[in-house]
């Protein structure tokens, strides 16, 4: 289930983020003082911002937070906006299919039937081919392949975006 | 007898607080708004706080296109991002008369060597609505690719439309400059890489 995101997971949704940092938009490394102040000073305030730029989630399996995500970059006067998700470090490699479809389920049935929303996209550094057939079993289209787009190390990567209208 | 405007008399002014009016009045006008993202109509004191707030941000770069020394559109490269090594651009003209002369391919081209040859960058990135067939036409012409489009991705009119994604990389542009390079007369030595 999600849950809206609680004070208590920030510590290791830090770490999440600072181990995963390969498929993320963050370039350093986050202390608790960033996080306790990104906790105080952007996601307090939206959570009585009746239309907030993002609405961030614990994502809780059993009662436990194993990961965090929601929508951002929400376009209200557009309609859209972009998933995110990211999943405790330590069930990557054995639950990455299993917690995505559940979390794409609960995602996609809050943006549409609880928010009205027309569209919701994925922004993908084209490093997690394990992620495509999660989204086209869900029903998102590949909309745009971004080449080189990143750069990883001394590398450029694409970046995939797939999205899912409302029907 | 060509419209085509000659290339000598086509040059850009970096974006100062003597242009914000007539850029405003261009913004506001419909033949521009009905090609932007927002609808909302700009007042002056909306256009003096874009401005200051541009004019110190270091990821943006505004220029003034002039014909015969009159301002007459826009160009613009943001999200210039030094880590991903690319940046995003827009152009308008906003003056009748400078349109179908040639003007706004030019103002590519000098999008062009800012992002590539000045900035040092790999990529230029930009976006239309698919509706928006000359500017895609043009930004093809300049050697952009499509990279996607996105469907519904904003209302527009009380209506959802769809929006082309284009790149054009370094190794792309190299390959295709040479013919701009001629018309346009930029002699190599004004090509260094700033960063």
């Amino acid at each position: 289930m999600i849950v809206p995101i609680r004070v208590g997971d920030s510590a290791p949704i830090m770490q999440w983020r600072n181990e995963q940092t390969y498929h993320l938009r963050q370039d350093r490394v986050l202390t608790l003082v960033d996080q306790h102040r990104y906790f105080c000073e952007v996601l307090r305030p939206s959570f009585t911002d009746p239309k907030p730029s993002q609405l961030l989630f614990s994502y809780l399996v059993d009662g436990k937070c194993v990961g965090y995500g929601g929508l951002v970059h929400i376009a209200w006067p557009h309609r859209r906006a972009e998933i995110s998700f990211l999943l405790a470090t330590e069930i990557v490699g054995s639950r990455f299919v299993d917690e995505w479809v559940a979390y794409l389920g609960m995602i996609e049935t809050l943006a549409f039937r609880n928010l009205g929303l027309h569209k919701i996209y994925t922004y993908a550094y084209d490093i997690r081919p394990e992620l495509y057939p999660i989204l086209d079993t869900a029903g998102f289209t590949e909309e745009a392949r971004l080449r080189r787009h990143i750069a990883v190390g001394d590398q450029f990567v694409d970046v995939r975006i797939h999205a899912k209208v409302a029907s | 007898v060509s419209r085509e405007a000659k290339p000598s008399t086509v040059s850009f002014d970096e974006l100062g607080s003597n242009h914000l009016e007539v850029v405003r009045r261009w913004r506001n006008s419909p033949e521009v708004a009905s090609f932007m993202y927002t609808d909302d109509h700009i007042t002056e004191a909306d256009q003096v706080l874009w401005f200051e707030r541009v004019s110190v941000d270091p990821a943006s770069r505004y220029w003034v296109v002039l014909l015969e020394l009159q301002p007459v559109g826009l160009i613009s490269l943001t999200n210039i991002d030094l880590t991903n090594r690319r940046c995003d651009w827009a152009i308008y003209l906003g003056e009748q008369t400078a349109r179908g002369r040639g003007v706004a391919s030019h103002a590519q081209y000098f999008g062009a060597i800012q992002c590539f040859d000045r900035l040092g960058l790999e990529k230029l990135c930009c976006e239309a609505f698919e509706f928006n067939s000359s500017a895609i036409e043009l930004y093809e012409k300049l050697g952009f690719e499509r990279e996607g489009l996105f469907a519904d991705h904003y209302v527009k009119n009380g209506e959802f439309a769809n929006v082309v994604v284009l790149g054009l990389h370094r190794s792309r542009w190299i390959s295709v400059r040479a013919p701009f390079d001629q018309k346009y007369q930029i002699p190599a030595s004004s090509r260094g890489t700033e960063k």
